[in-house]
């Protein structure tokens, strides 16, 4: 079967891939939002980090 | 010994899942390649629905999963409230939108296959139904942990309905055989044998495996980031930090 | 009693309060609950006289008859059958044989006029040659338990 065959599902095309396509959409965001929200975490927990240093070189001076 | 088995849970699954993650991802992506290939182009037509039923390569590993995320969910949500595991109330908690986002492709999938099919995108039958329910359980649980603050007291809030959600698990499973409904009753039981020719059967174990192992995969993923987030003034998370700047 | 207990316990018993309210609402409204009637809780009154329902069963073999977009057929549950009259376009898996659920009004002692008509389609799945091979012996099997 060649690709163009394999694509063309006969009538129900439309339906069979748009419920891959649907699925894959969903799948591909569960992976982009958490590596987002990871990213996003550590940028937050490295300010805190560089804010809490700051404040004992205030006090130390 | 009571201290580090309250506060020592987190950084333990911290880094046990960052190991594990890479070999997760891994195999769910395998599972993925491979069923994909026998569902789409392997797997022969059906004799009735032709190469429709091939949807349910896709619907029913999200239905399945939408259910058993759910029941963990609600598990893990009690755990945490009955025994103050915070461990348990994390997981719950990143559990909510990977159920959500099975349920709504479930409820989507199920669609696309209804119209064809059944000649209807959408009817009120009671399996349907109980299914959007299910969806809006996990909406308003993501709702009430995102309105309350605090972690300890939105974990047990949002615990309370996800327990009591829980019995909505048996009424979509049961659903089917309970009720006459448009939706046709299990192909696949614990007790009967198969009602799925074994080349069609093959493929929709393998993408159930695969989106079983996408949800563990990206738990661990999501869980790490909550767990850093919640422990932001720990002195482990403090060095870590440290460490990677 | 321990916390731990108390809260076990709390949760053990609520589950089990909500789960007696949803089985007795459910129970309550079980009529609401289905979504076809079969001919024979039709026959015997079961269903609402007037307004719309749905009426489920198997298309019986042989007796579609089709007349442009109007379509007639007799719909069975195996015990008592109506015939529906329907005009519209049907879905893909309507055939004889097949499970359908329709919806629209009684017209008579057995008669109902469909405005739509929905296809169910079983819990088996296939290949044709399978199908094919199965439907050969099944005939091979009914045709020496006759002889």
């Amino acid at each position: 079967m060649s690709l163009p065959a394999f694509l063309q599902m006969g009538r129900f095309t439309v339906f069979i891939w748009g419920a891959y396509g649907f699925a894959a959409v969903v799948v591909v965001w569960n992976i982009v939002q958490p590596l987002i929200q990871k990213r996003k975490v550590w940028e937050r927990l490295r300010r805190n980090l560089d804010d809490g240093e700051e404040e004992i070189h205030e006090e130390t001076e | 010994m009571k201290l580090i088995h309250k506060y020592g849970a987190p950084k333990r699954f911290y880094d046990l899942a960052g190991s594990m993650v890479p070999w997760l991802a891994a195999l769910t992506a395998v599972l993925m390649v491979v069923g994909l290939y026998l569902g789409l182009y392997w797997a022969p037509r059906d004799y009735q629905q032709g190469n429709a039923y091939r949807i349910m390569f896709i619907h029913v590993p999200n239905a399945w999963m939408s259910m058993m995320a759910y029941v963990a969910m609600a598990v893990l949500a009690a755990a945490g409230y009955i025994w103050n595991m915070r461990l348990a109330d994390i997981l719950a908690k990143v559990t909510a939108p990977l159920g959500a986002s099975f349920t709504l492709t479930a409820l989507v999938t199920g669609s696309l296959w209804g119209k064809p099919m059944w000649g209807t995108y959408w009817v009120w039958d009671a399996r349907l139904t109980s299914e959007l329910i299910l969806f809006f359980l996990y909406v308003g649980y993501m709702a009430l942990q995102a309105s309350i603050d605090d972690p300890r007291r939105a974990a047990h809030a949002s615990a309370i309905l996800a327990i009591v959600g829980v019995v909505n698990i048996p009424i979509i499973h049961y659903s089917v055989y309970w009720w006459h409904t448009l939706h046709q009753p299990a192909s696949l039981t614990l007790t009967n044998q198969p009602k799925i020719y074994i080349t069609m059967l093959i493929p929709l174990i393998m993408m159930s495996l695969a989106f079983m192992f996408f949800y563990l995969t990206m738990l661990c993923v999501r869980a790490r980031s909550e767990i850093l987030w919640r422990e932001r003034n720990a002195d482990w998370v403090r060095k870590l930090v440290g460490s990677r700047t | 009693m321990r916390k731990q207990n108390k809260r076990l316990l709390f949760v053990l018993i609520g589950l089990a309060g909500v789960s007696v309210a949803v089985w007795l609402v459910l129970s309550a409204f079980s009529h609401n609950l289905v979504f076809f009637y079969s001919p024979t809780q039709v026959l015997a009154g079961k269903a609402p006289s007037h307004g719309v329902f749905r009426l489920g069963g198997i298309v019986e073999k042989g007796s579609i008859k089709k007349e442009g977009l109007k379509t007639t057929f007799t719909l069975t549950d195996l015990r008592h059958s109506m015939v529906v009259h329907y005009k519209g376009i049907l879905p893909d898996l309507f055939r004889q044989g097949q499970g359908v659920v329709v919806q629209g009004r009684r017209a008579g002692t057995t008669t109902f006029m469909a405005s739509q008509v929905l296809a169910k389609h079983g819990a088996n799945y296939m290949p044709p040659d399978v199908a094919a091979e199965l439907k050969r012996s099944m005939a091979a099997k009914a045709k020496a338990a006759l002889s």
